[in-house]
């Protein structure tokens, strides 16, 4: 995935502590936000947090 | 009124021929029900029973009365007529104690044994001795105590708060020694108040940051732990917004309540405030809105808190068009 966590966090209006802590698994997002990063990435929500973690 | 005597004097007799054969044969009875949780030693002090009122003694109809052996009963029945006699050999039937009331129960001993002729005397005989036989004294069973179980006939005590008190002796009130020190022996003694390491910023500049946030008072207050929030506000073309009213609450129970409010310096950022975390989760939401005249205001954006970590979180503000 060629986007920083700075950038995604920027795009989805969160900080980038909360994108990090989002992929670390140490905080669930809410369901708008995940639509948000799932608009942001151009992915779906399965591909996005139902992957096999390679993004 | 002759009559009325002797049938005084005989009922009396009667009476005491009547116990004596009941007491002869209390020992054996206590002796067989002692298996049964029949104390031995309750015969002792059981008192003798008492027929205060032979009047009221009721014939049981149909009842075959059969002569005995005794000296007793023979002189009963030659001078007392039938009626009384009958009324006098069927005494009332002893209580039968209730299964309900287990620790007052009494088993009733051995019956007096009434000698009889023929076959009838055989069939008969288990009526006539139950007929025949007077109140019987209650004996009772092994109390709760006696058995080691509780006693339920009183209510338990339990010790007041005064008792209480004084078990625990003299209440010392904790000081901020004794409290500093009680949380630094805890297992998580590095996130306790009073005892940050603000070297786990990188940067230095973080750390000159850094304030304390001054919204509850140090003593009344147990911070587990902490996390670090700065606003950067922005235009939609990446502007910084000075001078940008910032508000952080934190929703308790249905209240959304103030925790501070923030002003954006020239940069657009604010400055770097501790916010508390609950001991037992991992981060705390706090709500950012944010206000700038000329601007849509932005509301309740939700920012996470994590634990010793400074979150930057940015906002971007669309400006009123006219």
């Amino acid at each position: 995935m060629d986007m920083s966590q700075q950038a995604l966090a920027e795009k989805v209006g969160v900080s980038r502590q909360t994108i990090n802590a989002i992929e670390k698994g140490d905080y669930n997002p809410t369901l708008n936000l995940c639509i948000s990063i799932c608009k942001a990435l151009g992915k779906t929500l399965d591909e996005v947090f139902w992957g096999d973690g390679d993004s | 009124m002759q009559d009325n005597t002797n049938l005084n004097a005989m009922t009396k007799k009667y009476k005491e021929e009547m116990m004596r054969i009941y007491n002869a044969k209390r020992p054996a009875a206590a002796e067989k029900y002692s298996a049964e949780n029949i104390r031995p030693a309750a015969s002792a002090v059981n008192p003798a029973p008492v027929v205060k009122n032979p009047e009221a003694y009721t014939a049981v109809p149909g009842a075959v009365r059969e002569k005995t052996n005794t000296a007793a009963d023979t002189s009963v029945s030659k001078c007392i007529s039938e009626a009384d006699k009958s009324r006098l050999m069927n005494p009332p039937m002893p209580q039968i104690p209730s299964t309900a009331d287990k620790c007052t129960r009494s088993v009733k001993p051995s019956m007096p044994e009434i000698a009889g002729n023929g076959e009838s005397a055989q069939e008969n005989r288990t009526d006539a001795a139950r007929l025949s036989t007077p109140p019987m004294p209650e004996i009772p069973v092994k109390t709760a105590n006696d058995s080691g179980y509780a006693d339920y006939s009183s209510k338990p005590k339990f010790p007041t708060a005064e008792e209480l008190i004084a078990m625990d002796g003299e209440t010392v009130p904790e000081t901020a020694q004794t409290r500093d020190a009680r949380f630094e022996s805890s297992p998580n003694g590095e996130h306790n108040r009073g005892n940050y390491d603000f070297s786990v910023f990188p940067d230095d500049e973080y750390n000159k940051e850094v304030s304390d946030f001054g919204g509850y008072d140090d003593d009344d207050l147990f911070i587990v732990a902490q996390g670090y929030l700065q606003v950067e506000v922005m235009a939609e073309n990446g502007d910084p917004i000075d001078s940008a009213e910032i508000v952080v609450t934190e929703k308790i129970g249905d209240m959304d309540t103030l925790i501070v409010t923030l002003v954006t310096d020239s940069e657009g950022k604010t400055e770097v405030i501790a916010l508390p975390i609950p001991h037992n989760v991992k981060n705390s939401e706090y709500m950012v809105t944010v206000y700038k005249e000329g601007y849509y205001t932005v509301y309740n954006l939700t920012v996470p808190i994590f634990d010793t970590i400074k979150s930057v979180q940015p906002v971007t503000m669309f400006a009123v068009k006219n």
